[in-house]
């Protein structure tokens, strides 16, 4: 059973609770054509005028200023959870024990440089002259398991708390998998103090130990085009630039055609870019979990 | 969360100040720099502003590699937006394509920059290109 079925299973049963993420291509029911500048639109206060929209009508009854091409921000890929309607109950993954599938183990490793001539590895973040289009090499490197939220079993099941805010659609998979492993996850709101944002605070049920962790999706295919270390390096670095408090990501790239040598290739690539700010970085993919440490090594 | 929109602009001074005066004056809004404090370089610092609904930052836009007919070689610094004080998903969406798509229409009505809004720098959403004599350049 791949990781796609048992992400499937573990969610299966929600939509009870939030339903399905409404679509938010709202056509222009002729309110204001934007606002002339940012600070006006404090006074529009959106918080409010959302709550009391779902209070009269259960809708998003918005006419909003302005529709997104291409889906906006409101219409997830086709291919993402969306489909999946979640909410509170949670399957126990006790009852749903579908392995995860190993990445295998890869023979001896060499690097490629931007001639494609192949050399000794190095780690990329030990590199002063890491190229920008993806750190020292390119070639995929062995795979993972390591790292402090590396794939893991548990004898027994935590919780997913939301009461403070809850998770998106893209990360609700990432918190079903964390619980199954053990962990509580619980949701943090962002912080308006700057920082990077921490989606969750983790608490390891065998120690105790609590870690903000960082849950990041991978879009889906697009005009038959999958996500590659390109997406996944460039996701990353949209995650570091903010100085932050979660130094470790994990990424939910179900359907996003993401392959795991792309997704090892990643790792290293990451690994050119990190400079300092990353402890762990974890791939959850179609038919795979990788996962890898900071500082980078092969 | 960790979902947001960028805002990536043209703007070709290599001074990050100067940007972010620029965007004060297009946005009428004000920035707080933030030092880097956490990365061994210690280059990325940033400025941000907030309100109960809304973090904006202001970043360089370095190290991205063309990706899907984004071609982010074309810019120099790019605008993060996030929703904050959001309860629900839905209202995170909202909030978020309200806030992002109106920095980009003010930013658009100046004329004077290239533009490209991405979703978490995954999917391009819409772009714009001025006429050439607009640009501006230093």
């Amino acid at each position: 059973v791949d990781f796609a079925a048992r992400q499937q299973g573990a969610i299966v049963g929600l939509a009870e609770g939030l339903g399905v993420l409404p679509d938010l291509q709202i056509p222009d029911s002729g309110s204001s054509t934007g606002f002339s500048s940012v600070q006006e639109s404090l006074n529009n206060n959106p918080s409010q005028a959302f709550q009391e929209s779902r209070q009269a009508n259960n809708t998003i009854g918005f006419g909003l200023p302005f529709v997104l091409e291409g889906g906006g921000v409101g219409k997830p890929p086709a291919s993402s959870p969306e489909a999946v309607p979640v909410g509170p109950g949670i399957v126990n993954p006790a009852e749903n024990p579908a392995p995860l599938v190993r990445a295998p183990e890869t023979g001896p490793l060499k690097a490629e440089d931007n001639q494609g001539n192949q050399g000794p590895l190095q780690a990329g973040n030990e590199n002063p002259n890491a190229n920008a289009a993806g750190g020292v090499g390119d070639t995929p490197v062995a795979s993972n398991n390591r790292g402090k939220f590396a794939s893991r079993s548990s004898e027994i099941a935590g919780n997913i708390d939301e009461t403070s805010q809850s998770f998106l659609p893209s990360e609700k998979p990432t918190a079903e998998i964390l619980k199954g492993e053990g962990y509580d996850v619980k949701a943090l709101p962002v912080s308006n103090e700057g920082g990077r944002n921490s989606d969750s605070l983790v608490t390891d049920l065998q120690t105790g130990e609590q870690t903000r962790v960082e849950f990041k999706a991978l879009e889906g295919k697009e005009n038959g085009e999958s996500s590659d270390s390109n997406s996944v390096r460039n996701s990353v670095r949209r995650s570091l630039d903010r100085n932050g408090q979660a130094r470790h990501i994990i990424f939910n790239a179900s359907g996003s055609g993401l392959s795991q040598e792309e997704a090892l290739r990643s790792f290293r690539r990451v690994g050119g870019i990190e400079d300092g700010r990353l402890d762990s970085l974890r791939i959850l993919g179609d038919g795979f979990d990788v996962s890898t440490e900071y500082p980078f090594k092969p | 969360m960790s979902v947001s929109i960028e805002i990536f602009v043209g703007f070709k001074s290599p001074d990050f100040q100067e940007f972010c005066k620029e965007m004060e004056t297009s946005l009428g809004i004000t920035f707080r720099f933030v030092p880097d404090e956490t990365s061994r370089s210690k280059t990325h610092h940033y400025y941000i502003f907030s309100d109960d609904y809304k973090c904006i930052t202001l970043l360089k836009a370095m190290d991205y590699v063309n990706d899907r007919g984004m071609n982010f070689e074309d810019y120099q610094y790019y605008i993060g937006v996030q929703a904050i004080g959001w309860k629900y998903p839905e209202e995170h969406d909202r909030i978020l394509n309200e806030s992002s798509r109106s920095i980009f229409e003010n930013l658009k009505a100046t004329g004077r920059y290239p533009l490209m809004m991405t979703y978490d720098v995954q999917r391009k959403l819409d772009e714009f290109y001025p006429k050439p004599s607009e640009i501006i350049s230093s």
